[in-house]
């Protein structure tokens, strides 16, 4: 077997996405999944459920669960602990799924379709699947906690508020059709705004340390745009990339925002202030220097 | 010898019927266990419920005619047991008969803080919140009332908003929620944002579906550009290639 890529005009990288500082998951175009390590050159768990490509990823917060989807319109979840690792299948969309965020406690996972559905499900019962009794058992639900069909555009971008409490709040941008950002209320279901915006919403981002949202954007605009929360209005607009961006990024300290444009260029912004207050680890605070960039990733 | 210390002018009642304290002055502390702890005045060595917001005589009264309603035209001296029963004053006189009189509203205003009307409605006609006071609802705990319809909220009263309220069952949460969009924002910003640098991301896929970076929490980002995975770590900005194995039939997925 050869672990080393080779160029080839069959096999992609579609999804990427951390469980911690080491674990990397990774979905290709072949619907295989790969956990790989970061420092060892060899990957831990391989899975060969999807039929298309695997267009999104996401962990859990305990880092032990992924969740999976992509083109044939099936989300998985994986328990990378064991050897059955395929432990549910959530079957409702009817496009190609292109957003997945688990929510903060974990209790709770969106998802985002090409059919402009949003669906959240509840998935606190994951965990406890007993594998020794089941082992090739695998639970299939069709039904999810809630459907939101007010987007008219596929919704890839979907962003958990991470201080509200118990899973309260969810953002959703929907496409090039739709522009709006909507915020619901996942308590009961609710629509409790919906914010037009210029153009394709490709991407929402929380800030960590601020009432601050940042949403990035295609379609003709292809900027970012900061927004305050509380009331909705637009600080600042961004444009320096010339072409859709696809994906953005929060550092872990909570000040710098990446951006990854299809201009082929990946952008660094300070986008907030550090945390105020008292500071819980001189680790965090610590921001990198950027004047010394210049050099390719490739 | 187990002897009701009853407190004339407050009409509360402390100790219980069913306290197996000795002395009449076993509501005023913790005196079976001499302790000389200084404790907080309600706390007591089993428990016994606290009937300090209890006014006992007007419970009395509710619990001995509740279930009286007078029909229009009869008698109050018929209808009324505590006031047949117990009465000193004689004979009833024509005012009396006529319906409840400005007497008997103002004893009862001066007994029980309450008007004649309220006491002696029946249980039908009462306003649902009465009806909860009364009975000693739980939900009784949510609104605020008057402190005379305290029968068995032993907590501060919360306020709440009836139009949130019944959307969903956790109505303080519902309320956290929608106070999101009203609340005015902590501090104006200061800090201007500004791009900090730009990499080249060659060969990256521009498609809208996908998504091909992640951030780690020790600040190594992960970048798909083509083919391949890169980690590009910003502390120390090295690149560092993932390798991938080639997707083929011998490839073992575990």
């Amino acid at each position: 077997m050869q672990f080393f890529s080779s160029p080839s005009e069959t096999q992609i990288v579609t999804s990427v996405a951390w469980a911690n500082a080491m674990t990397l998951a990774v979905g290709l175009n072949t619907g295989h999944v790969f956990v790989c390590d970061r420092y060892v050159h060899s990957y831990r768990r391989c899975f060969n459920c999807h039929t298309e490509r695997v267009s999104v990823l996401d962990w859990h917060r305990n880092g032990q669960l992924l969740a999976s989807a992509g083109r044939d319109e099936a989300i998985m979840i994986y328990d990378t602990r064991v050897s059955n690792a395929l432990v549910s299948v959530y079957r409702n969309h009817s496009g190609e799924v292109c957003g997945l965020k688990w929510s903060p406690s974990g209790d709770k996972l969106a998802s985002g379709a090409n059919d402009n559905l949003v669906n959240v499900w509840d998935t606190a019962i994951v965990p406890i699947i007993s594998y020794n009794q089941a082992r090739s058992y695998v639970r299939t639900r069709h039904i999810p906690l809630y459907t939101f069909d007010q987007h008219t555009a596929a919704t890839k971008a979907l962003a958990w508020c991470p201080w509200s409490d118990d899973d309260s709040l969810l953002a959703s941008g929907g496409g090039i059709y739709d522009r709006t950002v909507k915020f619901w209320n996942i308590a009961n279901g609710e629509l409790l705004k919906s914010v037009a915006t210029t153009s394709q919403v490709t991407s929402i981002l929380w800030s960590k340390n601020s009432r601050e949202f940042v949403t990035s954007h295609g379609g003709g605009t292809n900027h970012l745009s900061l927004w305050t929360f509380p009331r909705i209005t637009e600080l600042v607009s961004l444009k320096e990339h010339t072409d859709m961006i696809t994906q953005t990024a929060l550092s872990p300290d909570g000040t710098t925002v990446a951006s990854l444009g299809a201009d082929e260029r990946l952008r660094f912004w300070r986008m907030f202030e550090e945390k105020q207050g008292p500071r819980e680890m001189p680790n965090t605070t610590r921001r990198f220097d950027f004047a010394s960039f210049g050099s390719l990733i490739r | 010898m187990n002897q009701c210390h009853i407190s004339g002018s407050e009409g509360s009642y402390e100790g219980g019927a069913g306290s197996y304290s000795s002395s009449p002055q076993a509501s005023a502390g913790p005196t079976l266990l001499s302790s000389s702890r200084p404790t907080p005045p309600n706390v007591a060595d089993r428990f016994i419920p606290s009937r300090r917001y209890m006014n006992m005589e007007r419970i009395n009264y509710i619990l001995t005619t509740e279930d009286v309603w007078l029909p229009e035209g009869d008698s109050l001296e018929n209808a009324v047991p505590l006031a047949s029963s117990s009465d000193d004053f004689g004979a009833p006189t024509a005012l009396d008969n006529l319906g409840p009189s400005l007497l008997q509203e103002g004893l009862a205003e001066a007994m029980f803080g309450t008007s004649w009307d309220d006491l002696h409605l029946p249980r039908s006609s009462r306003t649902p919140d009465k009806l909860e006071a009364f009975c000693g609802n739980g939900n009784s705990l949510l609104a605020p009332r008057p402190s005379r319809y305290r029968i068995l909220s032993f907590t501060e009263a919360q306020t709440r908003s009836a139009s949130i309220a019944d959307c969903f069952g956790n109505s303080l949460h519902v309320l956290r929620v929608a106070n999101h969009f009203t609340a005015p924002p902590v501090r104006p910003r200061r800090f201007k944002p500004i791009c900090a640098g730009s990499l080249d991301a060659v060969d990256v896929v521009g498609d809208y579906y996908l998504n091909l970076m992640a951030w780690n929490s020790d600040d190594v980002l992960a970048v798909a550009l083509g083919l391949d995975v890169f980690l590009y770590d910003t502390k120390t900005q090295v690149v560092t290639k993932v390798c991938l194995p080639i997707v083929n039939h011998t490839l073992r997925c575990f």
